[in-house]
């Protein structure tokens, strides 16, 4: 399997006006593999949105993004671009991603004139066609402004914009939370079909884990701006091993009123983003934390517990 | 006056909201009837635009202008009305609470929590004078907030979305009201929020023994807790029954592609 994106110890951080720090990333390790829906869930604040901003560079940070062989420098404004274009981005709310003045044949064509600037008229009707035939939407719709559309309609239109230009690397950011549940199935599908026959890779970000058992092939769980656990979707959702993640999906509701799970419930909230527990992240709501996990002295970074599923080496110490 | 049956507490007869009357008016809910027994809990689901928070608006009174709610029989509780008229401020709030579904549009933002609950008591009058304080505090206890004393000194907007929400059910439920209605109470907070939110919620009602009406998109929610289900599409009700009837052995078509895309597998 070849590597498309190699992250390393990736930090952001935030400052705030009073001085202080949001720690949003802490130490990011994760590879995107070719042509795979890597899925990122975790609750809000785990930072899953601000991994996928930085990816497209627009973030500053520490650590490493490797995108395509090419080292992500935000100083160098060619290699951004070189990098952007292969990047797609679909977000969350496809009303307000969609300028409400503009026809949706332009909003199409304007990421085609910007990674093109010689693109010739012929070739972006072209373009806009192939691309808004494949999201499945008649030709009319080229013509029509984006509150003429559903919300389905509109995510569809978002999509269309995100594979305009033939990239390698899709960046879902909770595309269907905003959606009916028998438009999200379409969607999800939709999804799919586009990945086999472009050949794309996609980073989705959800916080709903039905969506991401249906559509991603690997899983990582994200708590505090950092990875507990990752590997095959399988794997991570039926057999958990990191105490986050068992909470988390023993917290999801079955629609089938005969099966009752109970919750798991960790202790305490979720911690101020400005101030980390010291130690291991997980710490301060670890079921039975020992004193070298609040102290720190467990080298942190995931471990691999059987093939293609790692935890987080100091929570597995503890468990 | 009333003509309920056996231990009902809510009948509708004909209810029907429209909005723009006129040439471009939108029937959001036509001609729905349902009653509800007591001390069961009734999930309405449905998508996006289905009538489902018209319909619960509707029998609170709260549909203003361009809306216009017309209905045979309502009756609540100990109130009743025919054709049009309904006397909803005697019993809003006091034997009804409704729970709107954004905590942050429903707290006022310049008074604190406790302020807020005084209002309830001033309105209403619920509690002595002397009493209210604690009162308070107990309340917040009730809906799982641990430090209740911090919240009921602070603003709506120094809260997280979960505690908000925490203080809107335990607003709606100050009064001890008999029915409550729920619109989308846990939107757009996280699963482990959530259900830890509708664990609270509804070991209250079941304590308390107040008669729950919950609108949710989340199929999930009513299949849980719920005893009864209401399924709504384009503002009329396409299937009733109990819980185990609607999930497990769906009758009507849509009904039965609704459940299927909750849990369908894509490949």
């Amino acid at each position: 399997m070849k590597k498309l994106v190699e992250v390393k110890d990736l930090q952001v951080k935030f400052k705030l006006p009073n001085k202080q720090f949001v720690h949003a990333l802490n130490g990011i390790d994760i590879d995107i593999n070719e042509n795979e829906t890597l899925g990122l869930i975790g609750e809000s604040g785990s930072g899953k949105s601000t991994l996928g901003k930085a990816l497209l560079g627009l973030l500053p940070y520490e650590g490493g993004i490797n995108i395509y062989k090419k080292d992500l420098d935000l100083n160098n404004k060619n290699l951004l671009r070189d990098i952007r274009k292969d990047i797609g981005v679909v977000f969350q709310e496809p009303f307000l991603s969609l300028n409400p003045r503009m026809k949706i044949k332009n909003i199409l064509a304007e990421p085609l004139v910007i990674h093109n600037p010689n693109i010739s008229k012929e070739e972006i009707y072209e373009k806009t066609r192939f691309s808004i035939k494949s999201v499945f939407l008649n030709i009319d719709y080229l013509e029509k402004y984006p509150s003429q559309l559903s919300g389905g309609e509109q995510q569809r239109i978002g999509i269309a914009r995100s594979i305009i230009n033939k990239p390698k690397l899709v960046i879902l950011d909770e595309p269907t939370s905003s959606l009916d549940l028998s438009v999200r199935n379409e969607t999800l599908k939709l999804l799919k079909n586009l990945q086999n026959e472009l050949g794309l890779t996609y980073l989705f970000i959800s916080h709903d884990i039905h969506t991401i058992r249906n559509i991603s092939d690997r899983t990582a769980v994200m708590y505090l701006g950092s990875i507990m656990e990752v590997g095959e979707t399988a794997k991570v959702i039926e057999n958990p091993v990191h105490p986050y993640t068992k909470a988390l999906l023993s917290s999801v509701l079955s629609p089938n009123p005969n099966i009752k799970k109970t919750q798991i419930k960790l202790r305490g909230e979720i911690p101020k983003i400005t101030s980390l527990p010291e130690g291991c992240l997980f710490s301060s709501r670890c079921p039975n934390p020992t004193e070298s996990c609040k102290n720190g002295s467990i080298q942190r970074g995931l471990i691999e517990i059987s093939e293609n599923h790692f935890a987080d080496s100091c929570c597995i110490s503890c468990t | 006056m009333n003509k309920f049956k056996d231990n009902e507490i809510l009948n509708i007869g004909n209810l029907s909201v429209t909005y723009n009357p006129g040439e471009k008016s939108v029937a959001a809910v036509k001609n729905v009837s349902f009653s509800l027994q007591k001390n069961k809990m009734l999930g309405i689901i449905g998508e996006t635009g289905s009538g489902k928070s018209s319909l619960i608006r509707a029998v609170n009174g709260l549909i203003k202008y361009p809306g216009v709610t017309s209905f045979d029989e309502l009756e609540i509780l100990s109130k009743s009305g025919k054709k049009n008229t309904f006397d909803f401020s005697k019993i809003r709030g006091n034997e009804v609470g409704f729970i709107p579904q954004n905590p942050f549009g429903s707290l006022n933002p310049v008074y604190r929590i406790s302020k807020q609950f005084k209002f309830v008591n001033k309105r209403h009058k619920i509690f002595k004078k002397d009493v209210l304080e604690s009162e308070i505090i107990r309340s917040l206890k009730e809906v799982g907030i641990s430090d209740p004393e911090r919240v009921s000194k602070s603003y709506s907007f120094e809260l997280s979305g979960g505690m908000a929400q925490r203080v809107v059910i335990a607003l709606a439920s100050f009064a001890r009201p008999r029915l409550l209605f729920a619109d989308e109470p846990t939107t757009g907070l996280d699963v482990t929020v959530e259900r830890q939110l509708l664990d609270n919620f509804f070991t209250l009602v079941n304590n308390k023994d107040m008669t729950l009406i919950i609108v949710t998109h989340d199929l999930g929610i009513v299949a849980q807790y719920c005893d009864e289900a209401i399924v709504m599409n384009k503002g009329t009700i396409v299937e009733k029954g109990s819980v185990e009837k609607i999930f497990l052995d769906p009758e009507h078509e849509y009904t039965q592609k609704l459940i299927k895309a909750s849990s369908e597998k894509i490949s």
